[in-house]
């Protein structure tokens, strides 16, 4: 179990899941949001239209992080950055 | 006509309805297209942090501030929630260019309020620019709730909108509830069925282009330098040095004698023509300093405010501010309440309100009362500096209220326990300014101003008058000499500043403004009691007009703490540095 973790990166309700937080991608590298890691990260970022499905681009990464969405673009502090998981 | 529904009527004027929606999609530029009365819009998200209440043909129409949903129990969320229950017609705005994030609130709206909602698809001629497309019959299908769209900057769908609410009652109820609720609970689902995007329209904007050069510190601080360069160019050498000086020659020189002779002529010389054209006088020195001194300074630069805030700048501002604000356990949100409070201090209390935690609005509100000065004394201030001629007195006046600034929030940070404030923020894009709504801002806040302003010219100056002919001025003088020349270093006269300045900050500038000669007087100020001055008057105790705001928003106690912090760290501040200036200059 504690390896699975480990090469998995994240476990979340009981699922694994192969994600990787948000604020590890790099500049220019776009991917789909895949879990968040609570609730309040949940409705937080659905306060802004992310949700889970939504492909977002980091375009900046300096302690605060900008991401786009298509019409969108977003910065978030690196605490939640860490929060949101992508795949 | 009653409705079995929902018992209300067709028409009717006492009908209470509601403008909500997410921040900075157009409510109040709906407010003032269906009410034809003018409050505050910017593409920022969190203008309108209180309610607007207007009164129309079809009801009391209210725009409330915006929020995201129901789920975090903020306090603009319980505001807007409290209109939400009592309202009769919830007009839901939503940016036809975000619909993803907006509807999600449109769907809580339609759980909590069926068939009262009406959505209002605003800036739909911006998404149709980006290849939008939105079938507004489908989606008012998809929905069960009426669809209308708009563009309120245009005047666009106001029509279409009091259709809409005459018929709310009844009509809605008939075509209400169609939808299916499986595909009703996924935004994604409602957009697949809705929206058509031509492929241009996934491609990064203009705006987005530019954001990742400006959001990016190492250009973001420059071009925010060059902004606050250009504001001090503006302020300090333009309109301090030419407007300003023609304003006040033309009172000096045409109205003070006119109006000095016609008062005489008609009162005689007595106490009360002295309240009236004295020293101190309401028709002479009030007149001078608000039309002379004030109009002109905060005219320029609520101009300069209104064209960054509508550019949408501010946002981006709170990007690269986010990690200093951190230092002080804030976040990037902070620079809207601090940039208002350039502007007024009791607006920036007010604006606190967009902040998520108590402690973060009790820290902010600190600092703003500390450290930030008003567009009228910040006015006077670049006046004042810029008169010196000399780069030191900015370096050393910009980096001793920084130092307090940091100082002060890093132990309010402490004292309220080290916490990780949250930063997320929709940079809304770049818009080109429309200079209407940059004049009617102008005009809007100007009125407020001078209206708020007045009474207290009035009071100061019958006050001081008072104070004068009865000799109190010079006991206080005396009394306050240990603390005015043993302590900072200036005349005794700057007693009578200290008097002022507890009414309001900006007058007691003004005052300083006299002592240094620069509009015809004499000056009894040299360089480093000016700069003194300078500093003691930002740091003294906010205007009497942002306590009752504070003691309101925040309580008395924080009010009474900080009146008297300011005090106190006014008075260390400026004895530390008045003995190290006197080494310097």
């Amino acid at each position: 179990m504690i390896v699975v973790t480990v090469v998995c990166g994240y476990v979340k309700s009981g699922c694994m899941l192969s994600c990787r937080s948000l604020y590890d991608l790099s500049v220019g590298e776009s991917d789909r949001i895949c879990d968040f890691e609570d609730e309040v990260t949940a409705d937080l970022l659905t306060s802004v239209g992310l949700g889970v499905g939504k492909i977002v681009r980091c375009v900046f990464k300096s302690g605060t992080m900008v991401i786009t969405t298509s019409y969108q673009t977003i910065a978030i502090c690196q605490n939640i950055a860490r929060k949101i998981y992508v795949t | 006509m009653q409705c079995g529904h929902c018992s209300l009527g067709g028409g009717g004027t006492d009908r209470k309805l509601a403008i909500v929606g997410n921040p900075n999609v157009g409510k109040t530029s709906i407010f003032n297209m269906l009410s034809g009365r003018y409050a505050e819009v910017s593409n920022y998200p969190g203008t309108s942090v209180s309610i607007e209440i207007a009164k129309i043909h079809l009801g009391e129409l209210v725009d409330t501030p915006g929020i995201y949903g129901f789920t975090t129990g903020s306090q603009l969320e319980k505001i807007t929630k409290e209109y939400v229950d009592r309202a009769d017609v919830i007009l839901n705005v939503v940016n036809a260019l975000t619909l993803d994030k907006d509807l999600v609130l449109t769907r809580q709206l339609i759980k909590v309020a069926g068939e009262k909602v009406i959505l209002v698809l605003n800036q739909v001629d911006n998404a149709e620019q980006k290849g939008i497309s939105i079938d507004c019959q489908e989606l008012s299908n998809t929905l069960g709730i009426r669809v209308i769209r708009a563009i309120a900057t245009k005047n666009i769908g106001k029509e279409d909108i009091y259709r809409a609410i005459q018929e709310s009652s009844c009509n809605l109820c008939k075509a209400c509830y169609l939808r299916d609720d499986s595909d009703f609970n996924n935004v994604n689902n409602i957009l697949e069925r809705c929206v058509t995007m031509r492929n241009s329209a996934c491609h990064a904007s203009i705006s987005q282009r530019i954001d990742l050069w400006l959001l990016k510190p190492v250009i973001g601080w420059p071009v925010a330098v060059a902004v606050l360069y250009l504001l001090f160019k503006i302020l300090g050498v333009f309109i301090s040095q030419n407007v300003v000086d023609s304003f006040v020659s033309a009172i000096d020189t045409w109205y003070i004698p006119f109006i000095s002779k016609y008062i005489t002529n008609l009162l005689g010389s007595n106490v009360f023509s002295d309240m009236l054209i004295g020293e101190f006088g309401i028709l002479t020195m009030a007149v001078k300093i608000i039309v002379g001194i004030l109009l002109p300074l905060i005219t320029g630069f609520y101009i300069i405010m209104s064209l960054l805030e509508d550019l949408g700048y501010i946002p981006r501002l709170s990007v690269i501010t986010n990690r200093f604000f951190n230092a002080m356990g804030l976040n990037g949100n902070a620079i809207i309440p601090t940039l208002l409070g350039f502007g007024c201090g009791a607006l920036g209390t007010i604006s606190t309100r967009v902040l998520e935690t108590r402690r973060e609005r009790i820290i902010t509100t600190s600092l703003i009362s500390l450290v930030v000065p008003c567009a009228a004394q910040q006015g006077i201030i670049v006046a004042l500096l810029a008169s010196l001629n000399n780069g030191y007195v900015w370096f050393i006046y910009i980096i001793t209220i920084l130092m307090v600034m940091i100082l002060s929030g890093s132990i309010l940070n402490m004292m309220f326990g080290k916490t990780h404030s949250n930063f997320i923020i929709d940079i809304p894009p770049f818009r080109i300014p429309s200079l209407r709504n940059c004049y009617r801002k102008t005009v809007y806040r100007m009125k407020h101003f001078i209206l708020d302003s007045l009474s207290f010219f009035a009071i100061s100056s019958v006050l001081i008058t008072v104070l004068h002919s009865t000799g109190a001025l010079l006991w206080l003088q005396a009394k306050m000499s240990p603390v005015v020349e043993t302590l900072l270093h200036l005349p005794k006269e700057f007693s009578d500043i200290f008097v002022m300045g507890i009414l309001r900050r900006d007058l007691a500038s003004v005052g300083i403004l006299d002592m240094t000669g620069l509009y015809g007087n004499e000056s009894i100020l040299n360089t480093s009691q000016i700069l003194t001055a300078a500093i003691v008057i930002t740091l003294f105790v906010p205007c009497i007009n942002a306590i009752v705001i504070i003691l309101k928003e925040m309580g008395w106690k924080l009010a009474f703490a900080l009146w008297g912090a300011s005090f106190a760290i006014s008075i260390i501040v400026g004895a530390t540095l008045a003995r190290i200036l006197e080494i310097v200059f």
